[in-house]
């Protein structure tokens, strides 16, 4: 094979959404060389940061604090978060928020100058920052402000760059290689630290409304690295996602129907299941899920949501009011009539609340690599509030980016790769073009997905399922050596890539299934059948790292420094 | 069943002359967008073909592409049964319908599509 170019830098960040952009703003401020790589084009690519909604928090002004934060978030987080993390995060958000201020982002301020902030569910403060116009999402905002951040201070970017693994010498990070998209060439990082911030694995569920390469890819490398993983076990749901028709996939807007226009739940028989469930104290997307498990689902899965009812004049008055919004033109354009039809929802992930576990200053347990943004964990807990983790992933990248490029700039010594590290990586990645015809990436992603939705979903968790979750995971591993690309071009081949994507797909299940099946007993988002209580003797932390070639599990308990469950 | 007869640009720089048009006959299902006939064409005719996407819900416009001579984003378009599918104008093309957005500076200044509210 041929030599391989090899670029230096002194801080690599994986991953270019709002983590991965502020921990490169921020080192290159600290003076270290940075090289930002993202899977697809900057600020068009696949971070979720883009697709964000109103959701961002912050403690700006009293009688609100950090201390008054962090305790919302560690309650509702069902006292699982690592709390001294927590709160030195939530001490540093104003800050990057007023920044992100500074640089062009709309938020919308009152007549005497602060930020206008409302009141979102779970939250005791007004911290909900607005944007300025009504119906706008943030996640429009970030996009511009960030990409212009990022060109505007000169940043380097490696653009469609899919980075298959970490490289390690003498058990430190030095780099990482990976497929350059466009040509199709095998690309050696060198780095003296390296930023993981490629956020979570909700698209290993059948349905889902992050991104669809949110598989994982950076948690399956740092696993290999050897880093450790927290919370894996709890995975947040939105409930009403769109499912069908499926040009409505994945998007949120639905909820506007239930909360707006008293959209109601009907499962195939035409039955308004959604009382029966609440009189029980069953949540919503839970008795959602219920109902179609129990067979009462739609033909694609989902149940019902309709506002029918509604007289046409009501809503002809609803759209006048909305005025221009872009999901209601989408309606007209699709001809789909909300007085007429019914939308299939299903509650889908959101968002991925475990990761890599990290200290204060975002360094995970493995010399020379920092985690930030969803794929890092310890803030959330057992379950999230609206905004926070839009504030902890800016805040995450702020912080590892400085705290990366102090290291580099401490380190005296240029780092070396070690090469047939590179060259037994080279091989790998290259493995699904070079491999006679064998399994296609297409079917082993829709066979993870179908085993997560049934097994690791957010009701029907079982000690019996998740074992044969285990299993099965196990039976689709025997098949990645077989993975093969029916697309042979070196160029732009999208197949080959998310053949690079199933192994990651494969490791970040077995951890989350492997959480769920440790912790005995039911918490925030992780609900167990056959346990469906929450036990003080729970109030540990699941830790799963690589152990040979298996994976090892232990519970460490969680530390109150700053406030004790009663 | 009804089918939808889609042609799509295809051209890789590196190795063809030029570009040409492949054409797929799928089957035709109301209430897909254009970026679903796309990868179902991709996943089920022909995986060499390359275009770009990102969140598929209108929100990072990675999927930025011309059907039938009309600037669109793949993922908010309702596919038709007949489309010509390009890639964006004046961009430097990477391989079929993947185009390198940098290519004509900071397309985030011109942007192809319009301010609008979203929702």
């Amino acid at each position: 094979m041929s030599e391989n170019e090899v670029l230096k830098t002194d801080v690599l960040i994986i991953g270019a959404g709002a983590a991965g952009i502020l921990a490169a703003i921020r080192a290159q401020a600290e003076g270290a060389d940075v090289l930002l790589i993202t899977s697809g084009a900057l600020g068009r690519d696949s971070s979720i940061t883009w697709m964000a909604g109103g959701g961002l928090v912050a403690a700006f002004y009293p009688p609100d604090s950090p201390e008054a934060h962090a305790e919302d978030t560690i309650k509702r987080g069902r006292f699982l978060s690592d709390q001294e993390l927590v709160l030195a995060l939530l001490k540093q958000t104003p800050q990057n928020i007023m920044d992100l201020d500074r640089w062009g982002m709309r938020f919308r301020r009152r007549n005497d100058g602060r930020f206008e902030q409302g009141l979102l569910h779970g939250h005791s403060q007004h911290r909900g920052l607005l944007h300025k116009y009504d119906g706008e999402f943030l996640g429009r905002d970030y996009r511009n402000v960030l990409s212009k951040q990022v060109r505007r201070r000169g940043l380097k970017v490696v653009e469609d760059c899919f980075i298959t693994d970490l490289l390690t010498k003498d058990e430190r990070i030095v780099g990482a290689v990976g497929i350059d998209i466009r040509e199709g060439e095998f690309k050696v990082f060198r780095s003296k630290v390296t930023i993981l911030a490629t956020g979570g694995f909700p698209s290993c569920y059948k349905f889902y409304c992050s991104s669809p390469q949110s598989t994982g890819a950076g948690l399956g490398m740092a696993y290999r690295a050897g880093a450790e993983f927290v919370d894996m076990e709890f995975v947040n749901f939105y409930a009403n996602t769109g499912i069908w028709p499926p040009i409505f996939r994945g998007e949120i807007w639905p909820t506007v129907i239930r909360h707006f226009l008293s959209g109601i739940y009907l499962n195939k028989y035409g039955i308004s299941f959604w009382e029966n469930y609440k009189r029980k104290g069953i949540t919503g997307p839970q008795a959602i899920m219920q109902e179609i498990r129990e067979g009462r689902g739609t033909a694609h899965g989902g149940i019902y949501l309709s506002c029918i009812h509604l007289p046409e004049n009501l809503l002809e008055d609803f759209y006048a009011a909305a005025g221009k919004v872009k999901w209601l033109k989408k309606l007209k354009k699709v001809g789909f009539d909300l007085s007429r039809k019914a939308v299939e929802i299903c509650p889908t992930s959101l968002s991925t609340l475990g990761g890599c576990k990290v200290d204060t200053r975002c360094k995970t347990n493995v010399p020379g690599l920092y985690a930030a943004g969803e794929i890092a964990s310890g803030t959330d807990g057992a379950h999230t509030i609206n905004g926070n983790q839009m504030a902890f992933s800016l805040t995450m990248g702020s912080l590892a980016g400085r705290e990366a490029a102090k290291e580099a700039k401490e380190m005296r010594m240029e780092p070396s790769t070690d090469d047939r590290q590179v060259m037994y990586l080279k091989e790998l990645a290259y493995a699904p073009i070079t491999n006679k015809a064998g399994v296609r990436p297409f079917e082993l992603k829709s066979r993870i997905r179908e085993i997560m939705w049934e097994y690791a979903n957010i009701v029907g968790r079982t000690e019996e399922g998740l074992l044969t979750a285990i299993d099965m995971i196990g039976q689709i591993r025997k098949e990645v050596p077989k993975l093969s690309s029916h697309a042979r071009n070196r160029r732009f081949n999208l197949e080959w890539v998310e053949c690079l994507e199933i192994d990651n797909m494969l490791t970040v299940c077995e951890m989350t299934i492997r959480s769920a099946l440790t912790r005995k007993e039911s918490r925030g988002l992780h609900f167990r059948e056959d346990f469906p209580q929450m036990f003080p003797e729970w109030l540990r932390n699941v830790i799963v790292r690589k152990q040979g070639d298996g994976m090892s599990i232990r519970t460490d308990p969680v530390t109150f420094s700053l406030i004790r469950p009663e | 069943m009804e089918t939808a007869i889609v042609e799509i640009f295809r051209f890789d720089p590196k190795v063809d002359k030029g570009p040409r048009y492949d054409t797929y006959e799928l089957p035709y299902e109301e209430g897909r967008s254009v970026l679903d006939v796309i990868k179902y064409i991709y996943e089920h005719y022909d995986s060499t073909l390359s275009f770009r996407y990102g969140c598929s819900v209108g929100t990072c416009y990675g999927c930025l592409l011309k059907v039938n001579g009309e600037a669109v984003v793949g993922c908010q378009q309702p596919a038709g049964k007949r489309m010509k599918i390009s890639p964006l104008p004046r961009q430097k093309i990477i391989k079929d319908l993947a185009v390198d957005f940098n290519s004509r500076g900071d397309i985030l200044k011109k942007e192809v599509i319009p301010n609008e509210r979203a929702g």
